[in-house]
């Protein structure tokens, strides 16, 4: 059933046993994996049907000194949440990126893959995605008739990517949840949330709407599932009976905010030949309707010998051709190959057919810091609520562990005489001013054990709360290197299995 | 940013400058005159590198690479590789064993580096 809260039917006092706050990737998963239960189901989502600059504005904010994209427009605040133009890449994380590790500062989820691996094959299904085949390279490879770029069993590893169609979750799900018993509220926003007396149970919901007065709402348990950046927010002005917000204890609400750094101009690989595993290895394949991207990693055996953050990289765009009878490119760009001539000679020295060129895409995992983070500010939507600030950090290290990591890989293309690759020896000198992003908010309401350092305990739970609960990649401990969404919808779909055992009687 | 010509002098001489040249086996580089080259007896697997089909493409690289001056120690090092099998295989066992040397970003053999240097230099010379 949907409603819009600007005009909710008149009647008894508003009350659910279940109050999921944010229609997105996560917030539509729990509804649909808990309804028709017997529950009394609220997905509360505070944009409508369709993107409006009213909805989008409540997500405005300001940014620290590190660029960023605008805030209101780096998700989306519509029924769908952000799935409504995500790009649908596809990566469970690795074993190795749940785990503790003395070179990552606050690593170690209080879960281990063990923990989310009987919720992905589920998370593939809603996602529009085909058996898990992440780490098939091989036998993928061989089903599309390629060859592998790199030798297997080396420092770096090629592994897949799978493309979601990508499923937009506010249309593929929309008649399902219309039918169902779950209660969905268009056009309200969450402004605050009220506790009991002891501070530790949550009580009831405020809900604002356009043109009318804010209603309450009585909850039996809550769910937060408004996003990396909204997540935090919300903790935070719900500061009407705790100073300093919900779950802020320890002054870790929208700390350690960690995005995957993108930066696309800063290598370029020179792929020798059209035989040695073109188109394969450097673009999309399908193996029958599946869509898989090759992405080359460094092994876990090698992250923890060399003590290195996770890096994927993809081969996106064809760039310029050389032909060896010229002996120049079609094309050139300076600034992301450096000076034609020596382009020129390498790609003279490293073969004797046709030869193209690739740019190169990366995302890479970041060490969680404590300054990296989310905070509100003095300036007030117009339904009162503080707006955030975004003040991500970058960090050197982690550009270090990167640019090693090409390194690495360079090394493999070489050794199976596969590609060239160049790094900009002005990466580092570049890093802050020309670095993009996947648009993945993590870690602001990190996982843990020990609440100094974390919000929620291993179920996504806020620490200290009986019933107030977070789903999306705020949970994220540490990013690791894959794309978030398959992950958020398998802690989702583990907090749903979670919730059905609270209201089990 | 200054002009390309600047800024790829600027990265040759940041990427192969120093600290490339060093572990090439040379001395602070800048100290060796260029006529040095020229001076010294090539040996016969040196000579060889002339008539590589990719002689041109090196001399082209090489001419990326020098400009400082380059060190006493490249014509023995560049032997050394060389030998016994020569320029291709040179460059195979520098591939395999992840042997690099940066050259505006570029990664290239050190063996190819070398041989690069030297046909440049030899050639301005000739
Ligand atoms: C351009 C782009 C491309 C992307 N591509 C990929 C990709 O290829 N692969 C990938 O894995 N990820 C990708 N992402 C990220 C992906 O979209 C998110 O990870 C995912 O949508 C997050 O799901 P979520 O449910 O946590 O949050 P969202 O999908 O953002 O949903 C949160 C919902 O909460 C609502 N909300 C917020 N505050 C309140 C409130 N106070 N009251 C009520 N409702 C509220 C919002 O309106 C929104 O609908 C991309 C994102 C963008 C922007």
């Amino acid at each position: 059933m949907f409603l819009d809260g600007r005009t909710p039917p008149g009647g008894a006092a508003l009350g659910a046993d279940l109050a999921i706050i944010g229609a997105g990737a996560a917030g539509i998963t729990l509804a649909r994996a808990l309804a028709g239960r017997g529950l009394k189901i609220a997905l509360i989502e505070s944009g409508g049907l369709e993107w409006s600059e009213a909805a989008a504005d409540l997500g405005a904010g300001s940014l620290g000194e590190q660029h960023y994209g605008d805030l209101a427009y780096v998700r989306l605040r519509q029924f769908g949440g952000t799935t409504g133009h995500w790009g649908g890449w596809c990566r469970e994380l690795d074993a190795i990126d749940f785990e503790p590790r003395d070179f990552v500062p606050l690593s170690g989820w209080p879960i281990a893959k063990s923990d989310l691996a009987p919720f992905y094959p589920e998370a593939q299904s809603i996602l529009q995605l085909g058996p898990a085949r992440y780490d098939d390279f091989a036998a993928v490879a061989a089903e599309a008739k390629a060859e592998a770029p790199i030798a297997p069993g080396g420092d770096m590893e090629a592994v897949l990517f799978e493309f979601s169609p990508p499923t937009r979750m506010g249309e593929v799900y929309r008649a399902e949840l219309e039918q169902s018993d779950v209660a969905v509220w268009l056009n309200t926003t969450v402004s605050d949330i009220r506790l009991s007396d002891d501070l530790t149970t949550v009580t009831g919901l405020v809900l604002s709407r356009d043109g009318a007065p804010p209603l309450a709402m009585a909850v039996r348990h809550v769910v937060a599932a408004c996003g990396g950046l909204s997540n935090p927010q919300l903790l935070l002005n719900a500061d009407s009976q705790v100073a300093g917000g919900i779950g802020n204890a320890h002054d870790q609400v929208g700390r350690c905010f960690a995005e995957h750094p993108i930066v696309e101009t800063f290598a370029a690989i020179l792929a020798l030949g059209p035989a040695t595993g073109a188109p394969f290895a450097f673009r999309d394949t399908s193996v029958g309707n599946r869509r898989y991207r090759p992405a080359f990693q460094p092994s876990a055996a090698a992250r923890r010998a060399k003590g290195r953050l996770s890096t994927l990289v993809t081969i996106n765009e064809p760039g310029p051709a050389f032909d060896p009878a010229t002996g120049g490119f079609d094309r050139w760009d300076e600034a992301r190959l450096g000076p034609q001539a020596t382009g020129a000679a390498i790609a003279a020295l490293s073969g004797a057919g046709p030869l193209r060129l690739h740019y190169r895409s990366a995302g890479f995992e970041t060490r969680p810091n404590p300054d990296s983070r989310v905070t509100l500010t003095a300036a007030r939507d117009r339904f009162g609520g503080r707006r955030i600030k975004l003040d991500w950090r970058l960090s050197d290290a982690d550009l270090d562990d990167y640019l090693a990591n090409l390194e690495d890989l360079g090394r493999a293309f070489a050794a199976a005489g596969t590609a060239v690759i160049r790094i900009d020896p002005e990466a580092r000198a570049r890093y802050r001013a020309d670095t993009s992003w996947g648009h993945h908010h993590m870690g602001t309401t990190r996982m843990g054990d020990d609440p100094r350092v974390s919000v929620c305990d291993g179920d996504g739970r806020v620490h200290g709360m009986a019933n107030l609960w977070i789903a999306g990649s705020s949970l994220f401990t540490t990013p690791g290197a894959a794309n978030p969404t398959l992950t958020i919808v398998a802690l989702a779909l583990r907090l749903a299995d979670r919730l059905k055992k609270a209201f089990a009687p | 940013m200054s002009g390309p010509t600047d800024r790829s002098w600027r990265v040759t001489r940041r990427t192969l400058g120093l600290s490339a040249l060093a572990a090439l086996g040379g001395t602070a580089a800048g100290t060796w005159p260029r006529w040095a080259f020229w001076r010294t007896a090539a040996g016969a697997s040196l000579a060889a590198l002339a008539s590589l089909p990719q002689a041109a493409a090196l001399r082209a690289l090489g001419a990326r690479i020098v400009g400082e001056g380059m060190d006493q120690g490249l014509e023995a090092r560049l032997e050394a590789k060389l030998a016994p099998d020569g320029y291709d295989a040179a460059v195979a066992r520098d591939r395999a064993a992840g042997r690099f040397v940066t050259v505006d970003g570029w990664r290239v053999p050190e063996t190819a580096a070398l041989a690069a240097v030297w046909l440049a230099s030899a050639g301005q010379s000739r």
